[in-house]
């Protein structure tokens, strides 16, 4: 796939040909530094965007053709995403927040908060659904946000640089309940970052550098 | 995703935003109450001088004598004078008229033999009351005899009688009008205020004979009040009078009218006309600020669009269709401007409640008006809660998601 942006006058490349292939139940780290392209292939792999040539297959199905309302259904049903900031909404509940893919699914509001609480109980926020994010810590923010993530049973979890606002003792917590859920579930899990402690927990390393593959290790101590 | 959703979204949006909410629609709640409250009370004035020109009798026709001109140029040296004669020739030529009554009209002070008060004297034939629907509350009416004697007795209104008399009956007393002692043989029905200024129960009624003879002195009429056999019968009435005068004052076929007539139908219609262009200057005033509302409905929502972006961008990010953001902006708009529209509604009964309570004003809240609003508050929801419905919707996710 490549992927050009116009910034203004300017044609920026931001992906100049990358050709990758992900199976079911793996665990990958995305690295690379700022502008190295990771956070266009991760766009791309979550359906927030389409390439400017090449092709996207998710689960036997050409993607990268869908429009807009297609992709959002997509990203609907399939993806599930962690941000760096949580991008929790500030005015909902924890509860609400973990239910919201739900709602665009169309499920009964009994159904939604039937399946959020089980999600809050098994991040072990069990006692924190009517909070507001903002009575929240950061580290259980984003324990929300996984919950969220997992909400609509997606077949890839992005986690974009999920640790990055967090201290370590919560990065730790955090890339620990990913890891159990790429264990013990069988999630594909693909994480972006550039924090080294992050992208070693991954068995399967991928580093970018100007919109290329650098290189590609297999990380047996995961 | 069902429309109840979405409405769930707005409500619960709208209701965590409170302050924000009801800055946005205070713009709404004042242009509908003030639509609401001008339009009553445009109504109860047109009301009003309804039931006043009803009050002035039933199919009147008043003749007031005419300054003349022509080209500008008053003519004849001034104003028509009624008198006698004028009276004799519209009874024995116009079959349409059923009855006519001079009018005399001074003020003068009235005396009992204790109060005294200043007052309106008419000087009318028996046939006022009848071209008037007036009767008497007790007592009796003065007679074409009396009339035609000049005796001093008279009727008067519930105000002289009140003011000369207090709470005791009026009838049988004397009171006395320029030194002229007068004997009143009736007190009237309360007929309220005038359209014209003044109070028409603060009069005394005499025969027109002992007013001019005895009081003011003078051989002509201020005008006459007829009235017409039967309401269609108005126009036919006019033309008669007419030509009955014209003939009278001897006017060549050139020269204009010395004299006007005016039905009770043109008064009505005058005054509709005033009370309708009076509703419609307000009731413009009033939308122009439900419009400019609107435009504050319309400013605030883009400023929360903006504010937003990144909800936007999660929204999108979890599976909402442009579709999805653009309805769920539109209707909280529309939910907002609904909201508007009752507290609107409400504001504005409650201020024609207090106008007609406080200024002694009727008001007639109409239900017209009330769903002309309402509806006109949720089409400016719909109409200025697009444009930032749709800058919502347009937004790029990623973009949106990475929006500080």
């Amino acid at each position: 796939m490549t992927k050009d942006y116009h910034m203004g006058e300017v044609l920026v490349s931001a992906l100049r040909g990358v050709s990758l292939e992900i199976k079911q139940g793996e665990f990958i780290s995305l690295m690379g530094k700022s502008g190295s392209g990771k956070s266009t292939l991760m766009h791309l792999i979550g359906c927030l965007d389409r390439p400017t040539s090449g092709s996207y297959r998710l689960e036997n199905q050409d993607v990268s053709t869908f429009d807009d309302d297609q992709l959002a259904g997509v990203r609907n049903s399939k993806i599930g995403f962690v941000f760096q900031s949580f991008n929790l909404l500030t005015s909902a509940t924890a509860l609400e927040n973990v239910a919201l893919p739900l709602l665009y699914r169309g499920v009964s509001k009994l159904e939604r908060t039937k399946i959020a609480e089980n999600l809050m109980a098994k991040v072990g926020l069990a006692d924190r659904m009517e909070h507001f994010p903002s009575q929240l810590s950061g580290g259980q923010q984003q324990r929300v946000a996984i919950a969220r993530a997992l909400a609509n049973s997606p077949v890839l979890l992005l986690a974009d640089e999920p640790t990055g606002d967090l201290d370590s003792a919560q990065s730790k917590e955090i890339m620990a309940m990913i890891k159990q859920l790429n264990r013990e579930e069988g999630l594909t899990v693909m994480v972006v970052t550039h924090d080294a402690y992050v992208g070693e927990q991954a068995k399967r390393i991928i580093t970018l550098l100007d919109g290329k593959i650098l290189g590609e290790v297999i990380n047996e101590f995961a | 995703m069902s429309l109840l959703n979405f409405l769930e979204i707005a409500m619960v949006s709208l209701w965590r935003n409170r302050m924000r909410s009801f800055l946005t629609i205070l713009g709404i709640i004042i242009g509908v109450g003030a639509v609401i409250a001008i339009v009553a009370v445009g109504n109860g004035a047109k009301k009003q001088v309804e039931n006043q020109i009803n009050s002035l009798g039933s199919n009147v026709i008043m003749i007031m004598p005419g300054q003349v001109t022509q080209g500008g140029i008053r003519q004849y040296g001034g104003q028509t004078n009624f008198n006698e004669r004028d009276m004799e020739v519209i009874r024995r030529n116009c079959p349409a008229v059923s009855s006519i009554s001079p009018q005399v009209r001074t003020t003068a002070q009235a005396k009992s033999a204790t109060l005294n008060w200043d007052t309106a004297i008419y000087g009318v034939s028996a046939d006022y009351f009848d071209i008037r629907n007036w009767p008497v509350v007790s007592g009796r009416l003065f007679t074409p005899q009396e009339v035609s004697q000049a005796l001093p007795v008279c009727v008067i209104g519930q105000v002289v009688a009140q003011n000369l008399f207090g709470e005791a009956d009026p009838v049988g007393q004397i009171i006395q009008i320029n030194k002229v002692p007068f004997l009143v043989i009736g007190m009237l029905d309360k007929k309220g205020g005038g359209g014209f200024g003044g109070d028409q129960d603060d009069a005394v009624l005499a025969p027109y004979t002992v007013v001019m003879r005895r009081i003011t002195g003078s051989i002509y009429f201020n005008n006459f009040l007829v009235s017409a056999v039967a309401a269609d019968q108005i126009a036919e009435a006019s033309q008669e009078i007419s030509a009955a005068l014209r003939e009278s004052h001897h006017l060549a076929s050139w020269q204009p009218d010395d004299f006007n007539l005016r039905s009770q139908d043109e008064f009505r219609q005058t005054a509709e006309q005033t009370s309708k262009v009076l509703i419609l200057f307000l009731g413009s005033v009033a939308g122009i600020s439900l419009v400019v509302g609107g435009i504050g409905v319309m400013n605030i929502m883009l400023v929360s669009v903006t504010e937003r972006t990144r909800e936007i961008g999660v929204r999108r990010a979890v599976g909402a269709t442009r579709g999805n953001i653009l309805l769920q902006f539109l209707i909280e708009a529309v939910v907002l401007c609904f909201i508007g529209g009752v507290i609107g509604i409400f504001l504005g009964i409650g201020a024609s409640y207090l106008i007609s309570k406080f200024m002694n004003w009727p008001v007639s809240v109409s239900s017209g008006s009330v769903f002309l609003a309402f509806g006109f508050s949720a089409l400016i929801g719909i109409f200025f809660g697009y444009y930032p419905a749709r800058t919502a919707a347009r937004m790029d996710p990623i973009e949106a998601l990475r929006y500080q």
